[in-house]
């Protein structure tokens, strides 16, 4: 019965975006270029002191091929890109003391906003995944070894923007201590562009800062995720999605955390 | 005298897109949107001497706020002339800006993180009054608006009332001749409301500003103005005083009588609203039977110990007004008051 | 009352107020202003270290631009796009007042709209954007007082080009109802392609960014400048800047004609 509650959220969350035609068509414009702007400087890149050979004779810097690289950053960019700022309405909603209704509602507060959200994310994905190949193969080529990645990679973006998500619900709740909640998210969003390698496989990095970076939860949002698709192999696989899977239980389970006691402050303070 | 506003033949339409159901539609209407003609105003003509209060009523959409932008200066009229002090509003809208003030219930001048003081200095500025001016002029509309608490504290802690009071004292910085006042009084209390009215009777009394204001309250225009305009569907379908409006709009009256015996009335265009005894209560409709009549039928039964004949009260020549269909009255002699 | 002769000072006097004003309202929030300053400066040292990373990796330059000349298109962006956020807040929201019918206040008043409005609202985190600007300036180019007065025309004429641009396209909401995804796009993308090296744009993209997305005039030409100083380009940078402006300011007067007000959204059939 539950399970059917937040199914149905999601069902008319999704609905509910496709009608967004405009914003729709920004988007994706928005994403077309900026591949373009990344195809323009890595072909520039590729084309001085590549560092290595692949097997299939190109040339590859940190063991990656350029195909590779801008494959890899079409599979970000989509994961950054489809993912709906859920932080905004819930902070929205805790300055203006709306959540004191939507805490009578039967339903976890946590689980209904990030069911909305991943509803919203989940139709952002399927047209953005569907442009990115198309521009992609149209820039560098298919990336070898798509299909055979497919299954992995589609459940490894879902569940990057998953844990991304649950991250925004946790800043959105963090209005019941501080005014303005944005600053969070910048500084969040940052750390997966740097320590999740957004921009750049973190195999780009000096050796000691990789690995650290490697096991962050903001590598499950990015580079996992992408390098998987792009470098497939069961065992890079079977790592991504059991550590998204814990990172995503243990941040739901903050989520919850943090919700209980904002809820206790809420009490306290009578809103 | 010379009219403060003189509005002459001004007409105003508007196109817009019209909004297509479906997914289909909606693409197709971005690529080619189908457009309509609304014609807004249609050709109005009418004139308002200094120190006049003036109601302008008519339902939503009538064209009331588009009426008002054109004298403002904020929209382009298609056909037509507007002077203001002489002046066009829309090529001399610098000009204009510094004699009128503006109060639009719905879009604030106020900042709304910041105190309403703040805010005063600030519109000082934009109308170049000088540092000493601006003080002088703050203080004096602090003390008559009453607003000295709470104009240091940010406006989105003040309440509509204050927040209203506020509105007005803001549009009158610059010492305008002319006020405009969009709904001034929406969604406040009764208590608040008299006030508002006694604060705008009062600026138009002691400082000989002339007041223009649309309004759907029926004591905001009995109650401060003289004249009323009355627009619907972009036509002026009456400009008189208030008190001729009343008698023109609604032709009835309501009779409470209380009788020393029985007594019934049956006649045409007589409804009985309430019947207790020998007291009623009944609606005579003058165009159909006349008051001495009713009377005549009364005193035909019994004889009668009390008498009371009322008009209709404003609320209800409001709510006629609007429903009616935009044909103006056919004008009608205004009969004694009781 | 005869105010003649005060209405001549009134528009610098306006702004001066305006500044203070929104100065004033800004720090009223302390400790928001502190974690957003704060916020936009880390915010740009992610890009920054990507920067980094990646001429760490392949060494040398990029199409002829070295890390030292990627920071300086980053100091001219993040000081220019600050100045223009902090003096002209509301250029990024200029759709919505259109279309909500927002502007309206602003023609009620005796100041020319289009500078009225754009000042009227502060973005706060623009201080943080100005002063990692300069200092990433002061931190990673050579320093000398032709270079300090090259950098500070640069960053003005980069703030004004960018709200300018930003006019010019919130214009079309004067015709179109509401083009704010579209603008808001516009905006962005100029400002996303000041942080790459022109040079790595060749053919039909560099016509764009000489033109509707006109990047090459407020960064890659003054980068080139800046290393080796040219009058013939540096004049055609002020004319094309000013061209711009012009441009906007056109659109602008042209669509504030066609104003309706907001009753063009008020009716929905």
């Amino acid at each position: 019965m539950s399970a059917r509650k937040y199914a149905t959220v999601f069902a008319i969350a999704a609905r509910d975006q496709v009608v967004y035609i405009a914003s729709f068509l920004m988007r994706n414009v928005f994403f077309v270029i900026i591949l373009f702007v990344f195809y323009s400087l890595w072909r520039v890149i590729y084309g001085g002191a590549p560092d290595g050979v692949a097997a299939s004779g190109a040339t590859t810097i940190a063991g990656f091929t350029m195909v590779q690289v801008l494959w890899y950053l079409t599979f970000t960019e989509t994961i950054e890109l489809s993912q709906t700022r859920v932080f905004m309405p819930i902070s929205a909603e805790v300055k203006d003391g709306t959540i004191a209704y939507s805490l009578c509602r039967p339903y976890s507060y946590v689980l209904y906003w990030i069911s909305r959200s991943m509803g919203e994310n989940i139709v952002k994905i399927a047209p953005m995944l569907l442009t990115g190949f198309v521009v992609a193969t149209l820039f560098v080529g298919p990336l070898p070894g798509y299909l055979t990645a497919l299954p992995v990679g589609l459940v490894a973006i879902v569940m990057g923007v998953l844990i991304g998500t649950t991250v925004q619900t946790i800043i959105g709740l963090l209005a019941f201590w501080f005014e303005e909640v944005s600053p969070f998210w910048w500084i969040i969003q940052k750390l997966v562009f740097v320590i999740g390698g957004m921009f750049i496989p973190l195999d780009f990095y000096p050796e000691w800062l990789a690995n650290v970076a490697r096991w962050s939860p903001f590598a499950f949002v990015a580079y996992w995720p992408a390098s998987t698709w792009v470098d497939f192999s069961f065992d890079r696989a079977m790592t991504t999605i059991v550590g998204q899977f814990v990172y995503a239980v243990a941040l739901l389970a903050l989520a919850a955390g943090v919700f209980r006691s904002a809820v206790r402050k809420l009490h306290v303070q009578g809103g | 005298m010379e009219p403060i506003v003189h509005v002459e033949h001004l007409t105003k339409s508007f196109t817009m897109r019209v909004k297509q159901h479906g997914l289909a539609a909606s693409i197709a209407g971005l690529v080619r949107p189908e457009r309509r003609t609304i014609d807004a105003v249609r050709g109005i003509d009418f004139a308002i001497e200094p120190g006049e209060v003036v109601a302008f009523i008519g339902p939503n959409g009538a064209g009331k706020s588009t009426t008002i932008k054109l004298i403002t200066g904020i929209l382009y009229p298609d056909a037509g002339t507007v002077r203001v002090m002489g002046m066009d509003p829309h090529r001399q809208r610098k000009a204009l800006a510094y004699r009128i003030g503006t109060v639009f219930g719905q879009k604030s001048q106020l900042w709304f993180h910041l105190p309403p003081a703040d805010s005063f200095r600030l519109l000082g500025t934009i109308y170049d009054l000088s540092t000493a001016e601006t003080v002088k002029r703050i203080d004096f509309l602090t003390e008559v608006f009453e607003i000295g608490e709470f104009i240091d504290q940010p406006v989105r802690k003040l309440s509509l009332g204050q927040r209203i009071r506020c509105e007005i004292a803001g549009s009158l910085i610059h010492s305008p001749r002319v006020l405009f006042l969009d709904e001034p009084s929406i969604g406040l209390d009764v208590v608040v409301k008299q006030r508002i009215r006694d604060l705008i009777a009062r600026i138009n009394a002691e400082e000989r500003v002339t007041v223009f204001l649309t309004s759907h309250d029926a004591g905001d225009i009995e109650k401060i103005c003289r004249r009323a305009i009355v627009i619907n569907h972009g036509s002026i379908v009456w400009d008189g005083t208030v008190k001729e409006m009343k008698y023109s709009f609604l032709n009835r009256r309501i009779v409470e009588v209380k009788m020393d015996g029985p007594a019934t009335v049956s006649l045409p265009g007589v409804t009985v609203l309430k019947q207790r005894d020998y007291s009623m209560k009944i609606e005579v409709d003058l165009g159909v039977s006349s008051a001495e009549r009713v009377i005549s039928e009364l005193l035909r039964q019994s004889s009668i110990q009390d008498i009371t004949i009322s008009s209709a009260p404003m609320e209800e020549v409001i709510t006629h007004i609007y429903e009616r269909t935009g044909r103006p009255a056919p004008p009608e002699p205004a009969e004694v008051e009781s | 009352m005869d105010r003649s002769n005060r209405r001549r000072g009134g528009m610098l006097r306006l702004a001066a107020h305006y500044f203070r004003f929104n100065l004033s309202a800004s720090m009223a929030y302390s400790t928001s202003f502190v974690i957003q300053v704060v916020g936009m400066a880390l915010n740009n040292s992610a890009f920054i270290i990507f920067w980094m990373v990646l001429f760490e990796r392949i060494g040398g330059d990029i199409a002829g631009y070295a890390l030292a000349d990627v920071m300086f298109l980053w100091s001219l962006a993040a000081t220019g796009f600050g100045l223009g956020v902090v003096l002209c807040g509301n250029a990024m929201f200029l759709s919505r007042i259109i279309y909500s019918g927002e502007l309206d206040v602003y023609l009620l008043q005796p100041k020319p709209v289009l500078p009225n409005v754009l000042m009227s609202r502060t973005m706060v985190a623009g201080w943080g954007d100005f002063a990692y600007g300069i200092i990433l300036f002061f931190a990673t180019q050579p320093l000398s007082l032709a270079n300090v007065g090259l950098f500070a025309l640069f960053s003005l004429l980069l703030g004004i080009v960018l709200v300018s641009v930003r006019v010019a396209y919130h214009s079309a909401s004067f015709s179109f109802g509401n083009a704010e995804g579209f603008a808001g796009l516009s905006g962005e993308l100029l400002l996303t392609f000041t942080l790459y090296p022109g040079s790595v744009f060749r053919g039909p993209t560099a016509w764009v960014l000489h033109t509707l997305i006109p990047a090459a005039f407020v960064a890659y030409i003054p980068a080139r400048i800046f290393r080796a100083f040219d009058a013939r380009l540096l004049a055609i940078v002020i004319a094309a800047d000013a061209l711009i402006v012009l441009v906007s300011v056109l659109l602008f007067r042209r669509g504030l004609r066609k104003y309706e007000s907001g009753n063009l959204i008020g009716t929905r059939m």
